[in-house]
């Protein structure tokens, strides 16, 4: 089912409906039955996939908790146990939830990995194997690969590693943990929430409330306006300059990366909010996604604010996981001695950087171009890391103050370019194509008209809608600055709020309709 | 309580205000925009003095100017024909006029794919638009969008319309607009100039390289019987024919045959005479492809007034059967032979 159709509209109209209606205690039940019937109409093989994860970590979950339990009960029963034997029955039970979160990690990255990697892995494989003369694998089967699978497998893994390592109660109830892994909301693009964070919500009673109505119903027009309005309407226009680069002028070729990163933000967030203001309604605070990213001053902070909760999944259970592992810690002891205490302290940090951003850009997409993508994001990062004690010395003698106007706009613009380069790298094919297009971004340079700035035919008055709609973007951002603007816009009066809505439908339905279908579905879907 | 009341309180003040604003962009293609809306008001205003009504999809409506069949038949004619129309859409236009007019005849055009067509595959949104722009009462109006219009087109329709007013405004501000209504016309849409067709020698080269969809819809069926079952209830004289296409048409596409016989198939269930214009022996004479066509599948606007008469002489003929080839394969090739 599409987000942008009227199917959905109806469908969210209905499920409000049915969760305010049933008794409370039903409500999950609800969320539960349209979760499944959301994920069956993408096509009901998937959900056999969905379920296997729902399943796997509800057993294994479930399984590492009664050995926890036990263990507890057996150290209250059994006082008189000395330290050693305490410790050593304790690294038998660790032992024991590992095998059972290794295999369970294991069959479902497993499955992740072979939707999203079989023929990324058979094509280097046979590669190798070219340059030995070896015989090729068939690669010509097709995979389609589950909906949401790398989302709702994060998000799965998640509980069951806070489960392994004791922040969070396993659930006892195996529908309740299907809900989690299928909560229809977040199950295709995110956010990949905590259990900690969301599940308490799906299971517990809400009221209708007026001002979740209103709050959430007004976030959803607003992403539907973005995603219709701006990013389907700048679909074609990327398409044109990504797939045809050579043909165009510097000028155009650079309006085509700014509609890029104007598409792929009102793209993502736009769903962001569709689904937020959604689960509003339904008195569910589902986590943010973005904090005004193009604002950042760094590219660290950068990916703090742009698809928080990934950054804060890899965060949680790879970064840490590896900076403050006992192998890591004894590389800083080791390195504190030999190359002085900042590169000590950086080096651990950069180790765990390097499997982050390898990760981040396997999973963002199978090639080489996301790899890199993800190496370069990676590099500056740790570059920035390990300069950092060098570029305080020279704002120091250069006398920069931090928190001036001036420079922080400087810092702004240039995380915006640095984003701007890196995000077309594995967009527009290979590696070499997008390092193609930066070097025809600085060709052809000359007093642009029109037709040179936007040869793809883009309509007067389509350009009109594009400007106002990322003018409006940008000054709700700024806005944001000052404060919460939905809270702001929800003490307005009731028919100037109505007529704003109705403006944003207006231009919802002059300029979306017509661009729906240009997008081809929302871009983070392909992850 | 007090929550829902305000909710609902909200959703109504948006709705206002979305259809007050959806209003403003519209309004000028209703109220001058639109040559098929307009025609809503005109059917109304001239309603009661029309003896024969002519109902068709876009063949029909350019093929027939009620002028030179009113000249040709002594009779007082309206063409209700859209682009597009649906079977269905014919009966809710018939079943309103049939009402307010002493109706005696109805000539019913049915083109080659006048019963194939189907929403996904043929008629579609635009069809749908121009249905519903030419229809002025509410409940033919809600009737029609229930029954053809699917929920996963009203945001297009919506949108489609909004973009017809958007150009509306565009023209009013332009000063572009014509006149809207057309009393004089009775339905026909004027305006489409001739254009040569390919001539003899393609023929042969693109035999039948086009392929007709033969297999008519049970839908469209239903609402032709439902159509001729309405005009025997109110004592109505019908008339079925094909209008001309381009010989080339003919040439290059195949099916043609299967769908006459399907035409001739309901013919004689029900009784009604069935003219294919398609197989009348003096076609090229009278519809030269250099000059009668619009395209290949409309005449233009000239030959709108030639093909009435060609009518009323069928019509009044004593052998209208000696007129006609008795199939397409037939008609074509003879009229090959016959060229110079």
């Amino acid at each position: 089912m599409s987000i942008t159709s009227l199917a959905f509209v109806a469908f969210s109209i209905a499920l409000a409906a049915l969760y305010f209606l049933v008794p409370k205690r039903l409500q999950w039940v609800a969320l539960l039955l349209f979760s499944t019937a959301f994920y069956l109409l993408s096509g009901p093989r998937s959900w056999i996939y969905l379920a296997v994860t729902a399943l796997s970590a509800y057993a294994c979950a479930r399984r590492m908790g009664r050995v926890s339990q036990g263990q507890k009960a057996y150290f209250k029963t059994h006082k008189e146990l000395t330290r050693e034997e305490k410790s050593a029955l304790r690294q038998k039970n660790t032992r024991k939830k590992r095998l059972a979160l290794a295999a369970v990690l294991v069959l479902n990255f497993g499955i992740l990995c072979v939707f999203k990697y079989a023929h990324f892995a058979i094509d280097q494989l046979n590669y190798l194997m070219g340059l030995f003369g070896g015989f090729r694998l068939d690669n010509s089967f097709s995979l389609l690969a589950p909906l949401g699978i790398s989302f709702y497998t994060f998000q799965t893994m998640g509980y069951l590693i806070d489960v392994y390592w004791e922040k969070v109660e396993p659930e006892k109830n195996f529908f309740k943990v299907l809900l989690f892994t299928s909560f229809f909301p977040q199950v295709t693009q995110g956010p990949i929430n905590a259990y900690s964070q969301l599940a308490g919500q799906l299971f517990q009673p809400h009221s209708f409330s007026w001002e979740n109505f209103a709050a959430g119903g007004q976030r959803m027009v607003w992403g539907f306006f973005k995603k219709l309005a701006l990013a389907d309407t700048l679909a074609p226009c990327v398409a044109a300059v990504f797939e045809n680069y050579a043909q165009y002028t510097g000028p155009a070729v650079l309006v085509g990366v700014f509609f890029y990163s104007v598409q792929i933000y009102a793209d993502f967030s736009g769903y962001m909010d569709i689904m937020c203001g959604l689960c509003q309604v339904l008195g569910i605070r589902l986590e943010e996604n973005f904090l005004r990213p193009y604002f950042s001053k760094s590219i660290a902070e950068y990916w703090r604010r742009w698809h928080i909760t990934l950054g804060a999944w890899f965060k949680n259970y790879i970064y840490y996981p590896i900076a403050v592992s006992k192998w890591n810690t004894r590389l800083g002891k080791w390195a504190r001695g030999r190359l002085g205490k900042a590169f000590a302290q950086a080096l651990p940090a950069s180790i765990a950087l390097v499997a982050v951003w390898l990760v981040t850009g396997v999973w963002h997409g199978a090639s080489w171009a996301y790899i890199a993508w993800g190496g370069v994001n990676g590099l500056f990062i740790i570059v920035s890391l390990w300069l950092e004690p060098l570029y305080q010395w020279a704002r120091g003698k250069l006398r920069v103050r931090e928190e001036a106007f001036g420079w922080r706009l400087f810092q702004v613009a240039r995380t915006y370019l640095l984003v701007c380069f890196i995000k077309v790298l594995p967009e527009v094919g290979t590696l070499s194509q997008g390092l193609g297009l930066w070097r025809q971004a600085f060709r052809s340079w000359g007093p642009p008209t029109y037709g040179d700035l936007f040869p793809y035919g883009l309509a007067f008055s389509s350009l009109l809608m594009v400007l106002l709609a990322t003018g409006l973007l940008l000054f709700v951002s700024l806005l944001q600055r000052k404060g919460p603007v939905r809270a702001w816009f929800g003490k307005a009066p009731m028919p100037l709020r109505a007529f704003a809505l109705a403006v944003l439908l207006v231009l919802i339905v002059y300029f979306g309709v017509p661009a729906s279908g240009n997008g081809g579905g929302f871009m983070y879907a392909q992850f | 309580m007090r929550n829902f009341k305000k909710a609902v309180c909200s959703v109504l003040w948006v709705a206002l205000f979305f259809s007050l604003l959806t209003a403003a962009v519209v309004f000028p293609y209703y109220a001058w925009g639109t040559y098929p809306y307009q025609d809503a008001w005109v059917r109304k205003d001239l309603a009661g003095q029309f003896d024969l009504l002519v109902s068709s999809a876009s063949q029909g409506l350019r093929a027939i100017d009620p002028r030179a069949l009113d000249e040709a038949l002594g009779c007082s004619s309206y063409d209700l024909g859209t682009p597009l129309q649906t079977m269905y859409g014919r009966y809710l236009f018939l079943k309103e006029e049939l009402e307010r007019n002493p109706v005696d005849t109805v000539i019913l055009e049915l083109s080659y794919d006048a019963l194939s067509r189907s929403y996904s595959s043929g008629y579609g949104l635009e069809g749908s638009i121009y249905q519903l722009g030419r229809s002025d009462r509410l409940d033919l109006w809600l009737d029609y969008f229930c029954k053809q219009v699917p929920p996963s087109d009203w945001a297009q329709l919506l949108y489609d319309t909004m973009n017809r007013g958007v150009r509306t405004w565009r023209q009013l501000l332009a000063g572009e607009l014509a006149p809207s209504k057309h009393y004089e016309t009775h339905g026909f849409w004027p305006g489409l100039e001739p254009s040569p067709m390919p001539g003899p020698e393609s023929y042969q080269r693109d035999y039948h390289t086009e392929t007709l969809a033969t297999e008519p819809q049970e839908e469209n069926m239903y609402w032709l019987d439902a159509c001729l079952a309405l005009c025997r209830e109110k004592g109505v004289e019908v008339v079925m024919i094909a209008t001309p296409l381009s010989e080339y048409m003919l040439w290059s596409t195949d099916g043609f045959d299967a769908v006459l016989r399907v035409h001739q198939g309901v013919s004689e269930k029900w009784g009604v005479p069935f003219y294919d214009f398609n197989l009348k022996k003096d076609k090229l004479e009278r519809y030269p492809e250099a000059s009668a066509y619009f395209d290949q599948h409309h005449l233009c606007e000239a030959s709108a007034q030639d093909f009435p008469f060609d009518l009323a002489e069928v019509l009044t003929s004593d052998d209208p059967d000696a007129l006609f080839y008795s199939s397409y394969e037939e008609a074509i090739h003879e009229r090959l032979q016959a060229l110079p």
